[in-house]
């Protein structure tokens, strides 16, 4: 018998695999001080927060975002390592209504180094691939990819070719688009140089391994970003594993890298994370962190519907008017359902669920139907 | 076994344009040519099915993994905003997006300037762009009817020829921008599909 639903398998399932990498659950509250998000805007990828009044007045937020209440609460000189399991209040995307949408991540806020973002990476990919054996898996086959950007590249390509700080947004948007064409128009009027422009339009389209990169490494920096990518990619050692410029975080929060997941079946990223190392800094803490959030909901959005059925077997009964009779019912009831079966006993007559089998009981006989 | 690449058309004069820019480059469906009433048309030789919906509707499918990917025109990318990936420009059906008004149409900045369009997205961010104050009037056919019965100073509206405009005594008072058909790509398909859309979108966007 299937008790857990995909969803609740997989979020089992990759509990266990965070405990086993020394990340403790974080548990928290459902509200937070509105004013914390005002603060924070950007870092949100909605604007949209549901507001109310405290008793005293004062102004309270349902958590559209569970990232920045860890990062306001991690101890500073320490490395946090935590996932959690919560709810989140969105707009969705597609109704546009506010939705309660169930959410998991990981976050490690401290001393961030090349180890701990290879685990994350590890970590990220792990899951991405347990939703996709888990849920999308069609004749044994699922399909699945971790995808890797670095905000610091794009960062300093823009800087080395003299992109102005009011084209920076345009092209952000525009590689977020992977639209190379439109990416050459707002540099071609920004004026930058001809190569600078096909460069950053090529980082549009770029989709592929740390090894195709150097054509496009204009200084130091970009060597020694070159050399990151090369080392989380081996690293990881998955045929999975792309480099994709068109990933694109807010850069005033995000620093290093970022990453999306995707699996075949889901029309849009299940899972999303980076280095947030200059949310800390603006919230004044000297840390480094680096995390990802699992998008839940778009498991049971997408994935398959289940079993059609409500029970495996009814059992029907006409009369129950001695004591005999009833025990006789659930003693034939308890038969199946020691067996492994779902099993309901209705009144004949009665409006039904959908079963598998349906068993008329008349006291000695029962008759398949 | 080779994974289908699902394509969203546009119905109308864009899509079968469009339909034979895809023949052209190997993915051709013979059977869509077929005067029926069949909605999905496959070719499971060129790895390809297409389907025909509404214009406005292609990025929904795409957006939502229904298609691959799907041709529309870029008034659509900008009103609905949609989370895909715009590939390319096709450089076909092209027109642009303008405000036009009675011939003797005169901007009167004292007062909102009552706009009738189906585009409220792109009227609102283009007005908030040089600091108009409007009223957006939603109409979803016939705009034009609007600054003709005196319900609103302009309309905000796709214009090809300008032979409506002309027949009904408007003419463009300003281009908001240029428009043309697009490739665009959802964004989780593009990575299990890369190659295919890769090779489609350097033979589309080969322009002649």
């Amino acid at each position: 018998m299937k008790i857990f639903t995909e969803s609740e398998e997989i979020i089992y399932k990759l509990r266990e695999l965070y405990e086993k990498y020394g990340y403790r659950r974080f548990k928290m509250s459902k509200f937070e001080e509105y004013d914390f998000y005002m603060e924070y805007k950007k870092f949100l990828t909605t604007q949209n927060i549901i507001s109310f009044n405290d008793l005293d007045g004062s102004l309270l937020a349902l958590k559209p975002d569970i990232t920045l209440s860890i990062a306001k609460n991690a101890p500073e000189g320490e490395n946090t390592k935590v996932y959690y399991n919560e709810n989140v209040y969105r707009v969705s995307h597609n109704i546009h209504e506010y939705k309660e949408i169930p959410q998991m991540g990981v976050e490690y806020i401290g001393d961030v180094d090349i180890f701990a973002e290879c685990e994350l990476l590890r970590l990220a990919h792990e899951s991405v691939q347990e939703i996709a054996k888990t849920a999308f898996a069609k004749g044994g086959e699922y399909a699945y990819s971790l995808d890797i950007s670095h905000m610091g590249f794009i960062s300093a390509l823009l800087s080395h070719y003299g992109v102005s700080d009011g084209a920076r947004a345009d092209v952000l948007e525009r590689l977020g688009k992977k639209d190379g064409e439109g990416i050459l128009k707002i540099c071609e009027g920004d004026g930058v140089c001809k190569e600078g422009a096909e460069k950053i339009a090529s980082l549009a389209e770029f989709h592929g391994s740390y090894r195709e990169l150097s054509p496009l490494s204009v200084n130091e920096e970009t060597e020694k970003i070159i050399k990151e990518l090369e080392t989380v990619t081996n690293t990881l050692g998955s045929k999975m594993v792309h480099i994709d410029f068109s990933i694109v975080n807010d850069m005033s929060y995000y620093n290093g890298i970022v990453f999306q997941g995707f699996v075949e079946g889901i029309p849009r990223n299940v899972l999303s994370g980076g280095r947030y190392g200059n949310l800390l800094a603006k919230m004044g803490k000297n840390a480094s962190a680096c995390g990802f959030a699992l998008y839940l909901d778009l498991i049971e959005l997408y994935g398959e519907a289940g079993e059609h059925f409500d029970a495996d077997i009814i059992i029907l009964y006409n009369d129950v008017e001695t004591t005999e009779k009833i025990k006789a019912i659930e003693e034939a009831a308890n038969f199946y359902r020691e067996n492994g079966f779902r099993v309901i006993v209705a009144k004949k007559g009665a409006l039904l669920p959908k079963a598998k089998k349906i068993i008329e009981f008349d006291g000695e006989k029962e008759v398949l139907v | 076994m080779k994974k289908m690449l699902k394509v969203a058309l546009p119905k109308g004069r864009l899509g079968e344009k469009a339909y034979k820019m895809f023949a052209d480059a190997g993915y051709d469906c013979p059977s869509i040519l077929e005067n029926n009433r069949k909605l999905i048309f496959e070719n499971e030789e060129a790895g390809v099915s297409f389907f025909w919906v509404k214009p406005s509707d292609v990025a929904i499918y795409v957006e939502h993994g229904a298609a691959d990917i799907g041709i529309v025109g870029k008034d659509i990318l900008l009103e609905y905003e949609p989370d895909v990936f715009d590939l390319c420009d096709l450089g076909m059906g092209k027109c642009r997006v303008a405000v036009a008004g009675k011939k003797d149409f005169h901007d009167n900045p004292e007062r909102s300037l009552k706009v009738a369009t189906k585009f409220v997205n792109i009227t609102k961010n283009y007005y908030s762009s040089i600091g108009r104050n409007i009223e957006i009037f939603k109409l979803n056919g016939s705009i034009e009817l609007a600054p003709i019965l005196g319900m609103t100073d302009v309309i905000v509206d796709i214009v090809e020829t300008g032979t409506t405009l002309k027949e009904n005594n408007l003419e463009v008072i300003t281009e908001i921008m240029p428009i043309s058909a697009h490739l665009i790509a959802n964004k989780a398909s593009y990575r299990f599909k890369t190659e295919d859309i890769d090779i489609l979108k350097r033979e589309l966007s080969k322009k002649d």
